[in-house]
């Protein structure tokens, strides 16, 4: 009787462990699936910093309107050119004793577009050096908040692969024609100068918009920026990374492009893990209206 | 006498264990099993949505938007290798006012935003976001073609995500001058 009573408790205990396996087996499961939607947490998270980081480096670009009111003076200077040869060939002709003074304006008109182009390039380093500065300062702070141990997720410190700037196709000048010299709106038209639209007519950005004839070797960069339409001014804003293209050598950039990793493991079992990658893509604000 | 009783109840325990460790994997663990593939499935269609919404909130324009959302099929692929079917996708634009109130609106696809709603309306500023619906037929792990749902056959669930919209300045292409998030 005993050794049977014996028997019925072993077998009992067998069924015991039956369930505790299945039991082992659900929670197994479970922790798969809090792995899966850990990861995808993780990885919307590193993609918003991405972005976030993207953003800051990308106003930074345009800080106080500066690549828009470094067009309007390009394009300004540009006119100014334009004008004083024109009346450079005027006086010749017709009032020969004063050409001297008008040859006086004009190599100033034309010494101003050569200041400029200095400045430009120096405010191009500066934008640059100053949105890469801001892109990793942005980092700093953020990467200190991802590194954790979960029993099913270990998660470490995000790296910078890549920072990138660029610009945006599609976009053009916030530059609008000018109408005041029919000549020069009609030569820049036939040179492809400007995009004519509807209600706004722009002159195309990241293009050198050269004079022609005598002052083919003054450069005239517009840098390619919203324009704002109606006072509003376009935000910065958030992109996807087809759309990025790398800067030329020219134009200032008015994108930015981060690439991040991020090693992603699991907290407890045989060591396994995945560097998950994401880039963030974004644009400068607009222009600003220019009074 | 003691010992044909003793075979006797050790093939009863035999014969119940057996049956007990049937029922126990075909109608618990089976079951059990296919269920909690469920959520996994479920958590894989939120990632693929989410992906599709954002991707939809940086389009040029609204209308860009839908008709990436209709051209697209790469993302149903990407469910139906997760074991989930679409089974229709409602795509919506959602205004909400961003300086207390919390009032909201929702224009659906084709309807244009009411002026006060747009970024220079009258409830300016607003935050608007793309909101997608999407009827996932989600399959349990084995046998998707019984009766019982979220056991042997497909549970239809709805996966929902929303992303911030991006453009929002004017298109100077526009004979109006338009807003890109109301083209």
């Amino acid at each position: 009787m005993t050794r049977s009573k014996t028997k019925y408790s072993n077998n009992h205990g067998s069924v015991l462990v039956f369930t505790c396996v299945g039991l082992v087996i659900l929670a197994m499961l479970l922790l798969i699936a809090y792995s899966f939607s850990g990861l995808y947490f993780v990885h919307n998270r590193l993609q918003t910093s991405a972005d976030e980081i993207a953003l800051t480096g990308a106003k930074k670009l345009n800080d106080r309107n500066r690549i828009g009111q470094m067009n309007n003076m390009i394009s300004r200077c540009r006119q100014l050119v334009y004008c004083s040869r024109d009346d450079y060939k005027n006086v010749k002709q017709e009032f020969p004793e004063i050409e001297k003074f008008a040859d006086q304006l004009l190599q100033e008109s034309r010494q101003s577009a050569l200041d400029l182009e200095i400045e430009r390039k120096k405010m191009r380093a500066a934008a640059e050096s100053e949105a890469v500065q801001a892109m990793h300062d942005k980092f700093d702070s953020i990467k200190k908040t991802y590194a954790m141990t979960l029993p099913w997720l270990r998660v470490r410190t995000p790296r910078v692969i890549g920072v990138g700037l660029g610009r945006i196709d599609g976009i053009e000048s916030n530059v609008e024609e000018f109408d005041q010299f029919e000549k020069l709106k009609q030569s820049d038209r036939d040179q492809g100068y400007t995009a004519v639209f509807d209600k706004l007519n722009l002159y195309k950005g990241n293009k050198n918009q050269q004079l022609k004839d005598d002052d083919t070797d003054l450069p005239f960069f517009l840098t390619s920026l919203p324009a704002p339409i109606k006072s509003e001014v376009s935000p910065a804003r958030t992109l996807l990374s087809d759309s990025y293209r790398e800067a030329d050598d020219e134009p200032v950039p008015t994108a930015t492009k981060v690439i991040l990793d991020l090693r992603v493991e699991n907290g407890a079992g045989p060591k396994t893990g995945e560097t998950m990658q994401v880039t963030g893509t974004a644009m400068t604000a607009g222009a600003s209206d220019q009074d | 006498m003691q010992r044909g009783r003793k075979r006797s109840c050790a093939g009863q325990n035999t014969a119940e264990f057996g049956a007990t460790l049937v029922v126990l994997i075909c109608l618990i663990l089976i079951p059990l099993l296919n269920a909690a593939f469920i959520p996994i499935r479920y958590s894989m269609c939120q990632g693929v949505i989410t992906e599709l919404v954002t991707r939809l909130a940086h389009s040029e324009t609204r209308s860009d938007a839908y008709s990436t959302l209709d051209r697209d099929t790469r993302w149903k692929k990407v469910m139906a290798a997760c074991g989930a079917e679409e089974k229709g996708t409602k795509l919506v634009l959602v205004a909400t006012t961003a300086n207390g109130g919390n009032k909201e609106i929702i224009v659906e696809k084709g309807v244009p935003i009411p002026t006060e709603w747009l970024p220079d309306g009258s409830m300016a500023p607003c935050i608007y976001s793309l909101h997608v619906d999407s009827q996932c037929a989600i399959a349990p792990l084995l046998g998707g073609t019984g009766a019982i749902t979220g056991v042997n056959a497909p549970v239809t669930l709805t996966v929902s995500s929303s992303a911030h919209w991006a453009n929002l300045s004017r298109d100077p292409k526009s004979s109006t001058l338009a807003f890109y998030i109301d083209e």
